[in-house]
């Protein structure tokens, strides 16, 4: 009788992994199957084949073609930057709402927070998206070719290279008043090094492999200050995966979050401390509250996630109560 | 008195009055001179990876060690730190392979153990090519400012493998998952430094990696050039030398960033041009290094499809390629119908 149940849970086990489904995950990585975001993504591949989904990975450096081939249902799942996965999750994307996530310690609360079977409506969009998870890339910095221009005010008429395709940005350009210059990720750094523009935004794993500290110099610099707080998602399309996969999904990933904010700790580390502007104490104030008057107005027009604004004010208001906007309530 | 004794004599007398440093020091000199007049130009011309391989992993402590007596011999450094850094890249790879096996077998803990293997190999494999690279700065100094080193053709042979080891060194640092930390800007500036050397001498190696650059950032292509015929005339170059080193960069880029028709494109020329152009003598080593790199990933690609690897004299070919048959199926009903 043992007999027969081992040789049938043997048969049951070959009959599982004889249906594991084979799916596609693009992966959007500048440096392609190089790249560090594709090798955490292989440890993934672990994870999915336990349960019963059998990942094929590819390649992308172009995240528009990623997109939509994801969009054109070639790809099953893929792997997006939080601007990026903006027509496929509202609630995710605003994570990269300007100026909304300060810290690490935010952004790690934030992850743990949305991959709990709780925020699990949050994170489904329709019937056909899902978010399978959100990977940490490190903050973003504005890096000025003159270090004097410290200041919203001297901003006002420069040259900011823009992502064309990210909303918010073109409206933050535009709200102090510079001038964009439209650019995209593959580009964005030789205009800054050519002097074709004043001013870039870019996370610290551009300054060396982009060599961004070309175009700074001896005379520029990177503010000290978080414009945002780049991610990366796992979208599936929900449809084609297992049920309860994209809460597992997301409870994985998370759990990838210290290795990959090894890299950005790695990354930062690497540009030399005389590369930083630091601002006034009062100057942060200041922009933190512009930046939030950039939220909500955003939000009222329908770009970004109230319910996601409002659960990164809490999550702010949590390590810095005596904030004025903990009282005010405006996100 | 014999000769021997004579220099026996001579030696022991000049140990005594000045210890053993005059010999170590004179030994020394000539090592360095053997090495760089004789060794390293015979190491290229090798034409067996392997031997290539141990002798260079086992000679290396012993040459370097006269270094503390004379100064460092950097371009046999630089070959020496290469070939050992291809010789780790071989061995992750092999690991890479058994990470697929496991996976296709379901088996995850000798998966995930492959993959821990496969990393700390890619992760040898950086430190040493990093070194090669520190040690051709160190001979002509840094790549990719405004300005080329005066190269001698010698010259260029050590400063395009130099920089080709600082491009490797960042690629297997990212596998190995940046625990070596090789400056990245390394692949922008080993990019520009190849620039410095002519293309036709070089084995279409210095366009070879222009249009990498191109492929991985269109938008720094000058208009109008198509980046994939770029790389394939730079192949052509590779071919028409015997020292297809530019395969193998055509393969990494295409292999890199996910456009695998142009992998099977590129592993099909190679595969079809050592058959037809024969390898350089001067550098076939060169040659064998950039066939295995391609080799490593056919075999990735066959593993993946089949579970097992290239097959023998298969290199060129993919599993799911249509099978041509050599005489056409005819039905035996109709044949044997009067």
């Amino acid at each position: 009788m043992r007999k027969l149940l081992c040789v049938t849970a043997l048969a049951v086990s070959q009959l599982t992994f004889a249906a594991a489904e084979e799916r596609k995950f693009c992966i959007y990585d500048p440096l392609g199957a190089n790249g560090n975001l594709y090798g955490l993504m292989k440890e993934y591949r672990e994870f999915a084949i336990q349960q019963n989904v059998n990942i094929h990975l590819r390649a992308y450096t172009d995240e528009k073609i990623a997109s939509d081939d994801f969009k054109a249902e070639q790809c099953d799942a893929v792997m997006l930057t939080g601007a990026r996965a903006r027509p496929y999750g509202k609630f995710a994307s605003t994570i990269e709402a300007i100026g909304a996530v300060p810290t690490t310690s935010v952004m790690r609360s934030l992850v743990n927070t949305i991959s709990q079977p709780g925020a699990a409506k949050y994170m489904v969009t329709g019937d056909r998206y899902e978010v399978g998870g959100v990977i940490p890339a490190g903050p973003i910095y504005l890096f000025v070719r003159d270090r004097s221009v410290d200041t919203v005010e001297e901003m006002s008429g420069k040259r900011i290279a823009t992502l064309e395709y990210d909303e918010p940005s073109v409206k933050m350009v535009n709200h102090i008043g510079a001038s964009i210059v439209p650019s995209n990720s593959a580009n964005f750094s030789g205009k800054f090094n050519n002097g074709s523009v004043d001013i870039a935004y870019a996370p610290a794993i551009a300054y060396s492999p982009l060599e961004m500290y070309k175009g700074i110099g001896t005379k520029g610099g990177i503010l000290r200050y978080n414009l945002a707080y780049l991610d990366f998602q796992v979208l599936l399309h929900k449809e084609r995966f297992p049920e309860g996969y994209g809460q597992k999904s997301r409870l994985y990933v998370a759990g990838l979050f210290d290795k990959a904010n090894a890299f950005v700790t790695q990354d930062t580390a690497g540009i030399p401390e005389t590369t930083w502007i630091d601002l006034p104490k009062a100057d942060v104030e200041k922009y933190n509250e512009m930046l939030r008057q950039v939220r909500i107005t955003l939000r009222d027009e329908g770009v970004y996630d109230a319910t996601m604004l409002t659960l990164l004010r809490k999550l702010r208001c949590r390590e810095n109560p005596a904030e004025g906007e903990c009282v005010e309530n405006l996100e | 008195m014999s000769f021997l004794s004579r220099i026996a004599i001579i030696t022991a007398a000049l140990a005594s009055v000045s210890g053993c440093s005059i010999i170590y020091k004179s030994t020394g000199w000539v090592v360095y001179d053997l090495t760089d007049r004789h060794i390293t130009p015979y190491t290229m011309t090798v034409d067996d990876f392997d031997v290539a391989c141990s002798t260079t992993q086992g000679l290396q402590p012993l040459i370097m060690a006269f270094t503390r007596v004379t100064s460092t011999p950097d371009r046999a450094s630089l070959i020496m730190n290469m070939m050992s850094g291809s010789c780790a890249e071989v061995d992750a790879a092999e690991h890479s392979l058994a990470y697929i096996r496991a996976f296709k077998a379901q088996n995850i803990d000798e998966a995930k153990d492959a993959r821990i293997r496969e990393k700390r190999g890619y992760a040898i494999a950086a430190a040493r090519q990093y070194k090669a690279y520190q040690h051709m700065v160190h001979e002509f100094g840094e790549p990719g400012g405004k300005k080329c080193p005066s190269l001698s053709k010698d010259d260029g042979v050590y400063w395009a493998l130099g920089n080709l080891a600082g491009l490797q060194a960042v690629m297997s640092d990212l596998r190995a998952q940046s625990v070596v930390n090789v400056p990245k800007d390394i692949a922008m500036k080993t990019v520009r430094g190849l620039q410095c050397l002519d293309n036709q001498e070089f084995w279409g190696l210095p366009l070879a990696a222009q249009a990498g650059l191109w492929i991985l950032m269109p938008d720094t292509a000058p208009e109008g050039v198509d980046p994939w015929v770029e790389m394939a005339a730079a192949a052509r170059g590779g071919s028409d030398s015997g020292v297809r080193l530019s395969h193998a960069v055509e393969v990494a880029i295409a292999d890199g960033s996910g456009h695998q028709e142009h992998v099977r494109d590129a592993i099909r020329r190679h595969a079809a041009s050592l058959k037809v152009d024969k390898p350089s003598r001067d550098y076939q080593l060169l040659d064998l290094a950039a066939s295995r790199q391609v080799l490593a990933v056919s075999d990735r690609l066959w593993t993946e499809g089949t579970g097992s690897r290239t097959p023998v004299g298969a290199l060129g070919t993919f599993w799911d390629d249509e099978k041509k048959s050599a005489a056409p199926s005819l039905s035996i009903d109709d044949l044997l119908e009067d």
